[in-house]
């Protein structure tokens, strides 16, 4: 025999599942666009990226901040290997 | 809803012409961008390497379509999912041992050059003021630091650059 209180849970429970069942509960979808990224879109965008490889703003992710730390003293291990 | 594919049944929904399309473009960025930035002899993008990353990317994006019941997906989304397959595939790879004073990361380098063409080029060739030069490098160190030392996540990307174009609107 089920107590008071486990009843009542379930009664709640039956309350909820009826709600969701009912469609209040409406599942989140993420946003899409209207149109594929494909074809003539996704050709002429790669284009341009390319093109745009030739900026100043490429040239600094292309060149700044070079960490050359092992290549410094593995230059030097072969200098001395050398001598 | 199906979300279990094999490469084999992958191919056969994309289309061999989408996925050639795709391979094209990427690998002709990725060769455009050794060149530029003067890799070019010590560096080649691995086309298998290139290839199986372009799987897995649509295996990815197969995954998030059926789930979420949409048709198509935002190039931030696509971008954030390729940049993030670039960084864990590394399809550019050093043909040998250089002593040009260049550093090793030229897949984080590629992959931040990605992100910040979506975030800020949107497809027009823009030049940075000497004023905000010093601001974007230390925009540019913080991706660096991200593709190099962090776990690279998709979700995390796209976050990043959807938050980089509400903070153009904004600015």
């Amino acid at each position: 025999m089920q107590s008071r209180k486990s009843q009542g849970r379930q009664s709640h429970f039956r309350e909820l599942l009826t709600e969701a069942m009912s469609g209040e509960y409406h599942m989140e979808k993420l946003p899409s666009p209207a149109y594929d990224f494909a074809e003539e879109r996704q050709a002429v965008y790669y284009s341009n990226m390319r093109y745009n490889m030739e900026s100043d703003m490429s040239v600094m992710v292309m060149n700044h901040h070079e960490q050359l730390d092992e290549l410094k003293l593995l230059k030097e291990w072969k200098r001395e290997a050398q001598e | 809803m199906n979300c279990e594919y094999s490469y084999e049944d992958m191919i056969e929904k994309i289309g061999e012409d989408r996925l050639h399309e795709k391979y094209t473009e990427v690998l002709a960025s990725a060769n455009h961008f050794i060149e530029e930035a003067g890799y070019q002899g010590n560096v080649e993008c691995n086309e298998r390497i290139l290839f199986s990353l372009i799987l897995d990317y649509y295996a990815d994006l197969f995954r998030l379509k059926d789930f979420h019941g949409i048709e198509w997906i935002r190039t931030e989304k696509s971008f954030a999912y390729l940049i993030a397959w670039i960084v864990r595939r590394k399809p550019l790879q050093f043909l040998h041992y250089t002593e040009d004073e260049k550093d090793i990361y030229v897949n984080e380098r590629f992959a931040t050059f990605l992100m910040l063409n979506e975030c800020l080029l949107c497809g027009e060739k823009r030049f940075v003021g000497s004023e905000n030069q010093s601001r974007l490098d230390e925009y540019i160190n913080l991706l660096f630091y991200y593709f190099k030392y962090r776990e690279c996540n998709p979700q995390v990307v796209e976050l990043a650059i959807e938050s980089f174009k509400m903070g153009t609107l904004v600015s």
